[in-house]
């Protein structure tokens, strides 16, 4: 049962246009001028409950104007969308009782006071009962782990301590679905992994449908089994992640730092981007060949330290189906 | 989930003792800045006694009575928070979006958050305040059978005084600087709210201004009712507060209908 059902959705916002300068800005006074952007264009998909899914893409390419309209925040130019049966933008106040969200960067907790008191909050904003509420936060605390620095302000936590309080505080009221834009923003690996596990318990766990955007294509690969890239407000690819990660996802930029100086290496199969004596950074395209292969190589040639990989940005992805033959880019079945 | 009654009220109160909670941490700071409050009171305790003597008086308050009035002006605009920049920077920043995707008012939410704050606030004014006014002036004569009413008129005032800058706040929506809008509220207030002096001490044609806009509801009118309370005062008061609440809240609701409806077409 789809409990996300889009079709044609269609944003248009309507900006101030204004010339440089001390005429411009006169003349924008006395003649306003406004000049139209499409942030969505006519966007359709639908996501079926207890989904897990990663709706990707650059900066500005629609996923937040997206996420507004199905939140209810935003009325859309044209088209309809229903979450879990009601149109977010006529019944927003309703909505919001059966669905969560979180936004990276902006928080919902009380800076000076412990996550505890947020959430003891949330529990009224919600009209939870108090036994129920206290039944529902020692849930939330055992699943997220949070017992630790649940009385701790807030102000004192770590990014990462600070993100696991943020998703904890939007399942409160049991959400059937929650939007993830930008979890792991600005998180470190180790609190990005956390992150991870935990949305994938919550999934599993609760059952709860996860609308999820990121730029980080680790928890694409990680997390979703399928995969919406939208660019330009358009969609351009809608598939299974494991048909991104094998025709997509294939670059990887591999940095070694050198226990030892090595003036001279070679690699068969990897592209060198920079080589000195103390490291070398090269790409590799694991759809030719695979990582063991060309640390073999380097491991033959070089006394290693340190090595560390890094996954292709998205930028690199949505230039990559881009650039693929007309068709092999176009919206692909998921599954 | 099991909702609980009445829970659509109570979590606004929910709110404004978590608004509370938080300003605790600023509690040594609140009575810090209660010292520009014993600045003020000095000087004007300094003034009225050499402007009125023992025996003279300004709209029926003697030099004891206008420091009195004065404490409670300035304990009012002293501690209103500064919420609607807030609301402000929500509508210029586009946080008002996330804001909206919670089950609350907006208007209330806000309402409840300045509340909690000015209580906390006031709290810390009127003690510092009221200690040197009884050490400058005198002891204020407090009928304390009239407290209810006197707490009821500081409620509503404190209420018109949140619309009122809430409203200027909402301009945000429309202009893209709202603070020239507070600069010149600010300066309104002292005159035509009659922060310094009661207003029914001011020649015919100010007193008459004074009289059509809201802001001696929320200073002169409730200060002067403690120093000196009257039932007809009380109850024109309450009448005014009411009905400037009922027509700004209404106003606050329009502009803020219009306000979203323009970020659905401009972004947020």
């Amino acid at each position: 049962m789809a409990v996300i059902e889009v079709n044609g959705l269609h944003k248009v916002f309507r900006t101030k246009a204004k010339e440089p300068g001390l005429r411009g800005s006169v003349r924008s006074l006395l003649r306003p001028a406004y000049s139209e952007v499409v942030a969505v264009k006519d966007i359709s998909f639908a996501v079926e409950a207890g989904e897990l899914l990663a709706f990707i893409g650059p900066n500005g390419a629609g996923k937040s104007t997206t996420i507004k309209m199905l939140t209810g925040i935003l009325n859309p130019t044209a088209g309809t969308a229903q979450v879990l049966g009601l149109v977010p933008w006529e019944a927003r106040r309703q909505l919001a009782y059966t669905i969560g969200s979180v936004f990276g960067q902006k928080s919902q907790l009380w800076y000076h006071l412990p996550a505890l008191d947020s959430f003891r909050l949330l529990g009224s904003i919600y009209e939870i009962a108090g036994r129920d509420l206290a039944k529902r936060l020692d849930q939330v605390v055992e699943l997220f782990e949070l017992a630790e620095f649940i009385k701790t302000p807030v102000r004192k936590l770590s990014l990462g301590q600070r993100m696991r309080c943020e998703i904890a505080a939007s399942i409160l009221h049991r959400p059937k679905v929650i939007f993830l834009d930008e979890p792991t923003i600005g998180l470190d690996v180790v609190a990005k992994l956390k992150i991870r596990e935990l949305i994938k318990r919550l999934n599993e766990e609760e059952k709860t449908t996860i609308f999820l955007t990121s730029h980080d294509a680790g928890d694409i690969e990680q997390l979703c089994k399928r995969v919406i890239v939208i660019n330009h407000g358009e969609i351009i690819l809608d598939t299974s992640t494991s048909y991104l990660r094998h025709n997509y996802l294939t670059t990887r930029i591999v940095n070694v730092k050198f226990a030892a100086p090595c003036p001279e290496l070679r690699l068969f199969h990897a592209e060198i981007l920079k080589h000195t004596e103390k490291g070398v950074k090269f790409r590799i395209n694991t759809r030719f060949t695979s990582i063991e292969e060309v640390l073999g190589e380097l491991f033959a040639q070089a006394d290693i330290e340190d090595i560390s990989v890094e996954e292709p940005a998205m930028e690199e992805v949505i230039r990559d189906i881009y650039g693929r033959p007309a068709g092999e880019g176009e919206q692909h079945a998921a599954g | 989930m099991q909702l609980v009654s009445g829970g659509a009220w109570r979590k606004y109160f929910k709110v404004a003792e978590i608004s509370f909670t938080n300003r605790i941490v600023y509690l040594a700071d609140h009575f810090a800045s209660s010292i520009f409050l014993i600045l003020i009171l000095f000087i004007f305790s300094q003034l009225w006694k050499t402007v009125l003597g023992p025996s003279e008086e300004i709209a029926g308050l003697n030099s004891t009575a206008m420091l009195w009035y004065m404490l409670f002006t300035e304990m009012i605009a002293l501690s209103t928070p500064r919420t609607h920049h807030l609301v402000s920077e929500d509508v210029k920043s586009g946080d008002l979006a996330y804001k909206l995707v919670r089950p609350c008012s907006y208007i209330l939410y806000y309402f409840a958050v300045y509340g909690g704050e000015f209580i906390i606030r006031a709290v810390t004014n009127l003690t510092v305040g009221s200690a040197f006014a009884h050490l400058a002036g005198g002891p204020l004569a407090v009928d304390w059978s009239k407290l209810g009413w006197v707490l009821l008129g500081f409620v509503l005032a404190a209420a018109v005084n949140f619309l009122v800058c809430f409203c200027v706040a909402l301009l945000a929506f429309w202009l893209e600087e709202t603070r020239p809008f507070f600069w010149i509220l600010n300066k309104m207030t002292f005159i035509f709210g009659g922060l310094l002096v009661p207003v029914e001490a001011y020649p015919e044609g100010l007193r008459r201004i004074s009289y059509l806009l809201p802001l001696r509801y929320s200073f002169s009118a409730p200060a002067r009712l403690v120093v000196n309370f009257d039932y007809s005062l009380l109850r024109q008061m309450l009448a005014g507060q009411l009905i400037w609440a009922v027509l700004l809240a209404s106003l606050a609701a329009l502009m803020f209908r219009k306000g979203v409806r323009r970020v659905h077409v401009h972004g947020g």
